[in-house]
């Protein structure tokens, strides 16, 4: 690449601006940048002298982060290996090759679909592979209900902690009374 | 709706709230998924059409929602959207046929529909407010429920288009001003949060840059945690932060006081005399006047007048305003002088 100045010399100062998500970039030969900088051009580019002194910095998505993992994943477990990459999510249509390449799935199927993947990744990104906390009430009303009263045990712990026992005596009666509508539920 | 985009007022710059000597503002983000349709990354038009649909419906439904197709707003409109964090930058990419916003009156609800999922619901309050955004993000979210199934796995939790968004799809977001620290070269701490599952970015999210010594806080991770045990971590560390810069600037005024002095008083002349004010100087010089009033220096000034001037200082916003898409870096440049100028006056 040649300095976008001079044309002549290759560009060997990059610099990249992101405001606001746009973009601005420059690519100087050193002889023109210093012009530029002693004629006070560019002064925002300047300012970033400083951090930028190592010129640019590759771009790094998490794509690429979570597309990364995914080389380490087969070699270390074989039996993730069963999915053809090009065979494709029954629902959305997206593919194994796919699915490295964004980082990111299509739609609600493709976590059962490359559910083979799915623990190993999510560990590496989350350190945990099980959700804990809300859950929606149409459709999952037993866990729904289950979620609600750890949650209401905890708040209790911390009232008895507290020592405000007017709200834990609150809490305790909530708890006694969704775990009745459960057992009801159940019988 | 001309309001939306004119008025320099939002919730992070409003310098109200909990802590607004050091918190700008605080957020709630929850992505959702609706079950029936692929998301975003593989729609097909009419699944995108679909969920559009049961956006409006939902306005249509439920008074004080407004619905806005981001195909019908100008480049210029959803910058300044941007600008007032209502909208991601990817959300205001490309023609937006089938990219919806969704908006409560006062803009301290939004939902922007078809980004990477299907919903980003976010809420926001100035200063700190986390419990308080999770209470209202929740209700919101139940609402949206109460008519339509998620995409929802008993084992993953909410499932969305990246996996590191999975489980609860939350995150809790804290805008911090932390010039002390800044000053006195103690940002390294920052460094130090990925470590402990928090996120730290510029002012205008993922990839961008800290300028004006304005820094996000984030948690990273969203499996394995419950909402509640997320925020609580997040503001825990914030409030140590919040600790370490006021500390910083107590040592500042009792070891540099006049130095201190010197430079607020300096930024506030520059931005009053000033005639050409970048956005990245206007921005730098705010957060030390912000400094100055928040640490009792610069007297005649709130927090919410100076807190005021970072809308008014944004590229997107002089433009819309200087009503002429050709304005050159210069001319805004110079408008931005003439209009800080005016507000200080």
């Amino acid at each position: 690449m040649y300095c976008e100045v001079c044309k002549k010399n290759p560009a060997t100062i990059h610099y990249t601006k992101v405001v606001n998500g746009l973009k601005e970039e420059k690519h100087l030969c050193e002889e023109c940048a210093a012009k530029l900088k002693q004629n006070g051009e560019f002064a925002d580019f300047w300012q970033l002298d400083n951090k930028t002194k190592f010129g640019l910095l590759p771009d790094f998505s998490m794509a690429d982060f979570i597309g990364g993992f995914f080389n380490n994943i087969g070699q270390n477990q074989g039996y993730v290996q069963q999915i053809n990459q090009n065979s494709a999510c029954p629902l959305c249509g997206m593919t194994l090759a796919e699915f490295r390449r964004e980082g990111r799935v299509g739609c609600k199927e493709c976590y059962r679909f490359f559910g083979d993947y799915m623990p190993s990744l999510l560990r590496r990104i989350h350190g945990s592979t099980v959700h804990s906390g809300k859950v929606p009430k149409v459709g999952h009303a037993k866990l729904s209900a289950k979620r609600q009263i750890d949650d209401l045990r905890e708040k209790l712990k911390l009232a008895v902690a507290n020592e405000d026992f007017e709200k834990a005596v609150e809490l305790r009666d909530q708890i006694r009374e969704l775990e009745k509508q459960e057992n009801e539920k159940e019988a | 709706m001309a309001d939306l985009f004119t008025s320099t007022i939002s919730p992070w710059s409003s310098g109200k709230g909990e802590q607004a000597d050091v918190v700008l503002c605080s957020r709630i983000r929850l992505a959702r998924n609706f079950a029936p349709y692929p998301f975003p990354l593989k729609a097909t038009e009419e699944s995108s059409q679909k969920v559009l649909d049961i956006m409006k419906d939902f306005c249509q439904k439920h008074e004080g929602y407004r619905f806005l197709s981001l195909g019908e707003l100008s480049p210029l409109q959803k910058r300044v959207l941007v600008e007032k964090h209502l909208i991601s930058p990817e959300h205001a990419q490309g023609d937006g046929k089938y990219k919806g916003l969704v908006l409560d009156d006062e803009a301290t609800v939004s939902i922007m529909v078809n980004e990477e999922d299907h919903l980003r619901l976010q809420c926001f309050a100035p200063g700190m407010d986390l419990m308080g955004l999770w209470d209202k993000a929740d209700k919101l979210d139940d609402l949206i429920e109460a008519d339509n199934e998620y995409a929802f796995d008993e084992q993953y939790g909410y499932l969305t288009c990246c996996p590191t968004n999975l489980g609860n799809g939350l995150r809790g977001s804290v805008m911090m001003h932390l010039p002390a620290l800044s000053l006195s070269g103690q940002l390294g701490v920052l460094n130090q949060l990925g470590n402990i599952g928090m996120t730290v970015r510029g002012l205008y999210g993922e990839g961008s840059e800290a300028i004006g010594d304005l820094y996000q806080i984030s948690n990273q991770l969203t499996l394995g945690q419950s909402e509640n045990d997320i925020l609580t971590n997040l503001y825990g560390v914030n409030q140590q932060l919040i600790r370490e810069e006021r500390n910083a600037r107590d040592y500042l005024l009792e070891h540099n006081r006049v130095q201190l002095e010197d430079r607020c008083w300096r930024a506030l002349g520059t931005l009053t005399h000033a005639r050409y004010l970048s956005s990245r100087e206007a921005l730098s010089l705010i957060s030390l006047v912000r400094l100055g009033v928040a640490v009792g220096i610069i007297g005649h000034l709130t927090l919410e007048a100076v807190s005021n001037l970072y809308m008014l200082v944004q590229p997107g916003y002089l433009q819309l305003i200087a009503k002429n898409n050709d304005i050159n870096e210069t001319e805004r440049d110079l408008l931005r002088a003439k209009q800080v100028k005016e507000y200080l006056a």
